[in-house]
């Protein structure tokens, strides 16, 4: 068995570690063991190694002879192999996801104690012998598809299918998008996504985005273009109502999607990858009755646990029902030799990447 | 027959070059049956009004020539109050001597007389109606006139959007020595609700703390360089800490560094209400404040809210009232120019002119 770990000294992905546990050959009774089937490499999971969160999340004993570590990981899906029998609902082969990234997820095994009463620990996501959800669908669930389907929802209640709502969005090449993108036009809501120009395979990217259903897709400098607004992003939304704008930029790329908004709609931000602050107009807020929100899957999440569970089997349904699908990313498998390396060639890459587990 | 006159324009601009006095003939001998004619007693001049003239106000009335007027025209004002002096067969609602408002923005107040329909007005107690109820006090001219905005801006903001435990919750706003501000105090400390002003630093503030404090009911005032100051923050969280609740709204009137700090001020779940921008600058918000903190900042401005509210509107009205007759309120004191009869329009443009040294109102 093999962990990525790190320490505190830890500054960089440079000094991740390969740490070998052993697991026990039977469990206790208020044990699950796990099996990984994949899991995605975040950027906030390189933020976390970074250290730019300021703390470190808890370290976790691999074994019982091994020194607590930290694992690095946040998201992945798993097989259960062994159910301690205090433990009801679980059974070999079903499919489960850890409800906190705790317990770090770039491992082959993990074994899960599980707290009488104490906070449920996995999230089951398909029964042992059920189809239907692949292993990249299940290794990205947990942060990016019910942030989209959260911020598609939550703001608006009363999307109408005439085709004629809008969203638009920033940072329209992020995996959260791409999802956002999806559930929009599952309610025949379109989408507007902003993206960084200048790229040597710009037409390419443009062409995957509309693929997975955005209406339009422009640039950032398109977008603080007030000419551009004024008179081409006018003939874009043709009349239709921009009722929802998903930030997660700020500073002026925030601004251009407020200023893009129709009467009465409301700005979202999850996110301030430019660590700007919000910024707009006084008076247009004020007399288009604009309202700006944030929004945080965490907060919302320790607030009414049951809002992410319903989420979680909604999103599910739509990947059963082959409405749903992961967004282009790198796909490697680990079948031996060395995970750290494997996890290295998608961090170097710079791409997005998901891991499967062959060997297991 | 009555010879009215209003103060009109035909094109947008600045009022001394547009506005014109418009003289037209009232039948009041043969009022329709669901109308009523009402004489002016006053009407003020609003920074709204102005920019309505300029053309540079999002609501607006149309130009029509129903008064008669050559060219399609608007009369100015939004705010004023009104005697009913006829009223048709039909009407039940409004007796001869009743005091009345603008039940909707853009009547057109700046006029002597006017013909409506009679939903088009709104009544109020006038003084004798008050002192049969055994009021202590009546509606004085001055707040029937400016009863529709400012006042309504304050208690719509108070109590429309966010449950504040008397007693418990604060209310933080800036620009708290205008007009709105002032009510905002005054309406807080009715509600039982705590409230924190802030005001621009000046030589005399002590003199400015001890009003807002004593005249109109604010429990705690600071300078604009207080609210910014984030170590100041610890004292604030004292504050509420003894209260044992938390600051849940927040009154927007300036922008810039002095709306980032109070957006700063709110707790968890906080809402900001943005209803006027004096200082031009944009509203800045930190992105923590609104991902962590769960913060809103929504826009405020009345005439949307109650457009197709009347029924919020009369509700609002009444409580103000209320509160005039009450003697829980009172109004800063607008500088009263009595028409004399001669140029309407010319009195208007004069008013528009001193609107910079303290609200204008006429009474005729």
């Amino acid at each position: 068995m093999s962990a990525i770990t790190y320490g505190d000294h830890t500054k960089d992905v440079e000094d991740l570690e390969v740490t070998k546990f052993t697991v026990p050959s039977a469990v206790e009774l208020n044990q699950i063991l796990l099996k990984t089937l994949a899991t995605p490499i975040n950027p906030s999971d390189l933020l976390l190694i970074r250290g730019v969160y300021g703390a470190f999340p808890p370290k976790v004993k691999l074994s019982e002879t091994d020194p607590v570590v930290h694992v690095a990981g946040n998201e992945g899906v798993f097989e259960v192999t062994k159910v301690g029998k205090n433990i009801k609902g679980y059974s070999e082969g079903d499919w489960v996801i850890l409800t906190s990234g705790r317990l770090g997820t770039w491992r082959t095994h993990v074994l899960v104690d599980y707290p009488e009463g104490g906070p449920e620990p996995l999230f089951k996501v398909k029964s042992a012998g059920e189809g239907g959800l692949k292993k990249i669908e299940g290794a990205t669930l947990s942060v990016n598809p019910p942030t989209a389907y959260q911020l598609v929802h939550n703001y608006v209640k009363d999307w109408n299918s005439d085709g004629k709502d809008w969203i638009v969005q920033n940072a329209g090449g992020s995996h959260v998008a791409q999802f956002l993108t999806q559930f929009a036009r599952l309610l025949n809501v379109n989408v507007l996504s902003v993206i960084r120009g200048g790229k040597p395979n710009h037409d390419e990217i443009v062409s995957e985005l509309k693929l997975l259903g955005a209406t339009a897709v422009i640039t950032e400098e398109q977008a603080q273009s007030e000419q551009f607004r004024n008179n081409e992003l006018k003939s874009i939304f043709n009349g239709g109502n921009v009722r929802l704008a998903i930030n997660c930029l700020g500073g002026a790329l925030a601004t251009a999607l407020f200023l893009m908004l129709s009467p009465d709609g409301a700005m979202v931000t999850y996110g301030a990858l430019t660590n700007d602050p919000i910024t707009y107009p006084l008076r247009w807020q004020q007399y288009n009755n604009l309202t700006t929100h944030g929004y945080f899957l965490t907060g919302n999440t320790k607030r009414n646990p049951q809002l992410k569970i319903d989420t979680l089997n909604a999103v599910i349904k739509l990947y059963k029902l082959g409405k749903l699908q992961v967004p282009p990313a790198t796909l490697l498998e680990f079948k031996d030799g060395n995970l750290l390396d494997l996890y290295l060639q998608v961090i170097k890459s710079g791409k997005k990447g998901i891991v499967k587990y062959e060997s297991n | 027959m009555i010879t009215a006159q209003a103060v009109a324009y035909s094109k947008y601009g600045e009022p001394k070059d547009v506005l014109f006095t418009h003289k037209y003939e009232i039948d009041d001998d043969n009022v329709p049956s669901d109308s009523i004619v009402v004489k002016t007693l006053g009407s003020p001049v609003n920074p709204s009004d102005i920019n309505q003239v300029q053309g540079v106000y999002p609501s607006r009335p149309e130009l029509t020539k129903e008064l008669g007027t050559s060219e399609p025209a608007a009369v100015g004002g939004n705010e004023g109050l009104f005697e009913v002096i006829k009223v048709g067969s039909g009407v039940s609602q409004f007796k001869v001597g009743d005091w009345c408002v603008p039940t909707s923005v853009n009547f057109g107040t700046w006029r002597t007389h006017a013909l409506c329909a009679s939903e088009k007005m709104t009544k109020l107690n006038n003084p004798t109606q008050s002192k049969n109820a055994g009021k202590k006090h009546s509606l004085t001219v001055d707040q029937g006139a400016t009863i529709s905005v400012n006042p309504l801006t304050a208690l719509l903001m108070l109590t429309h959007y966010v449950k504040l435990q008397p007693g418990k919750d604060w209310v933080v706003q800036n620009g708290a020595n205008s007009a709105v501000g002032k009510f905002v105090s005054q309406i807080a400390k009715i509600l039982g609700i705590n409230l924190i002003g802030v005001v621009r630093d000046r030589d005399n503030l002590q003199a400015l703390v001890d009003e807002l404090q004593q005249e109109y009911g604010a429990d705690k005032v600071i300078t604009e360089e207080q609210n910014e100051l984030r170590d100041f923050s610890n004292e604030v969280k004292s504050w509420v800490k003894e209260t044992g609740g938390d600051v849940k709204l927040a009154l927007n009137c300036v922008g810039g560094k002095n709306a980032t700090a109070l957006a700063r001020k709110l707790g968890q779940d906080g809402l900001m209400l943005t209803y006027g921008g004096m200082s031009f600058q944009p509203v800045i918000i930190p992105t923590a404040v609104h991902i962590f903190k769960n913060v809103t900042s929504s826009g405020f401005w009345v005439t949307a809210l109650l457009k197709n509210d009347p029924e919020l509107k009369k509700r609002s009205l009444d409580q103000i009232v209320e509160w005039y007759e009450n003697g829980q309120l009172k109004v800063a004191k607008s500088n009263e120019v009595k028409f004399d009869g001669s140029d309407l329009a010319k009195v208007y443009t004069d008013a528009v002119a001193n609107s910079k040294q303290g609200k204008q109102l006429i009474v005729y």
